[in-house]
């Protein structure tokens, strides 16, 4: 954050530093709400592209803060597309498994196995969690949110927030046990 | 998990200070969220393991849904398209009904009946009336003999 800063991103003005300060933060809260790379970029896709519209009718004189913004539209346009896309289940259900898409990052292969072992039970575990919960939980703990931060960007009351993240944690640690 | 999300009183974040049990489950509960999270950064496992556990349930749902609305529609189509024919009804069977409406109905419609019964026997009396204050009675028939003359 601090070199983002030093380099001028945390306030950046054109559309395309905008985009480029916060592609990564919107693909991943897509990624991890979705569970699927590519349904993420399209839906990524289709928040930069509200962004752009939002960017385009917005009073350029006044400094907009962006991010909260931005993850309240990716969390919002995630849950339409939970509604909506369930028709792409049959599509991707059969999708093979490449090893090029799961690269291995330094690993030995039985680190790999473990950590590959972990991470489904992770993932299935995480899946069986509200859409409230992931979203909350995904805020807090895998963007590094405040607790109020979180409430503000959600627009729910803090002890709200709370509530949804004790069930989350319980509920995850309660899943997986021993993978821990 | 109160404590690690800053709640908590002073009392209870001494105790964490203070108990080792505390202080490990604390810890533990610190590194797994850790482990979560970096886990959940990370790119998701390939497809069905971990996408389809809330999907499922709508294309069943719908599936069953549809093939509800098509039984009903080809059942509907049949009923429509091959109208059984009516069964004619036994007169037998339902004589005791059918005396039972009537005699309801007359039962019903008696007050009516009187009284036209009753107009009627006024104007059925008025020529025997007039015959008695000396005109003629009036030809309540054919007669096969005589004839008519009224």
């Amino acid at each position: 954050m601090d070199e983002e800063r030093e380099r001028g991103l945390d306030n950046p003005t054109s559309y395309e530093e905008l985009y480029s300060a916060h592609r990564q933060q919107v693909l991943r809260i897509c990624r991890v709400l979705l569970a699927d790379r590519h349904e993420a970029e399209e839906v990524a896709q289709e928040v930069f592209l509200k962004m752009f519209r939002a960017y385009q009718t917005q009073d350029h004189t006044q400094a907009m803060d962006w991010k909260p913004w931005l993850t309240r539209v990716s969390v919002n346009a995630c849950r339409d597309r939970r509604r909506t896309g369930w028709w792409k289940w049959w599509r991707l259900a059969n999708i093979e498994y490449r090893e090029t898409d799961h690269p291995s990052r330094g690993r030995t292969p039985e680190e790999e196995v473990l950590s590959r072992e972990l991470q489904r039970h992770l993932w299935l575990a995480f899946r069986k969690l509200s859409a409230r919960q992931q979203e909350v939980f995904t805020l807090r703990y895998v963007e590094g949110f405040s607790t109020e931060e979180v409430a503000e960007t959600l627009r729910m009351s803090a002890g709200s927030v709370k509530r949804h993240l004790f069930r989350a944690v319980h509920q995850l640690r309660r899943s997986l046990g021993d993978h821990l | 998990m109160l404590l690690y999300e800053g709640e908590g009183t002073a009392v209870q974040r001494g105790h964490l200070s203070k108990c080792e049990f505390c202080g490990v489950r604390y810890q533990r509960l610190a590194r797994d969220l850790e482990r979560i999270g970096q886990a959940l950064r990370e790119e998701p496992p390939p497809g069905e393991v971990v996408r389809g556990f809330y999907r499922p349930v709508v294309p069943w749902l719908s599936v069953a849904a549809g093939l509800m609305v098509a039984l009903a529609l080809a059942w509907g189509g049949l009923w429509t398209w091959n109208p059984t024919p009516p069964v004619p009804t036994d007169r037998a069977d339902n004589e005791e009904v059918w005396s039972f409406l009537e005699e309801t109905s007359t039962a019903l419609l008696m007050p009516d009946t009187a009284s036209g019964a009753e107009d009627a026997s006024q104007a059925s009396d008025f020529p025997y009336v007039s015959a008695a204050l000396g005109e003629e009675l009036p030809c309540e028939g054919v007669d096969l003999f005589f004839g008519c003359e009224g």
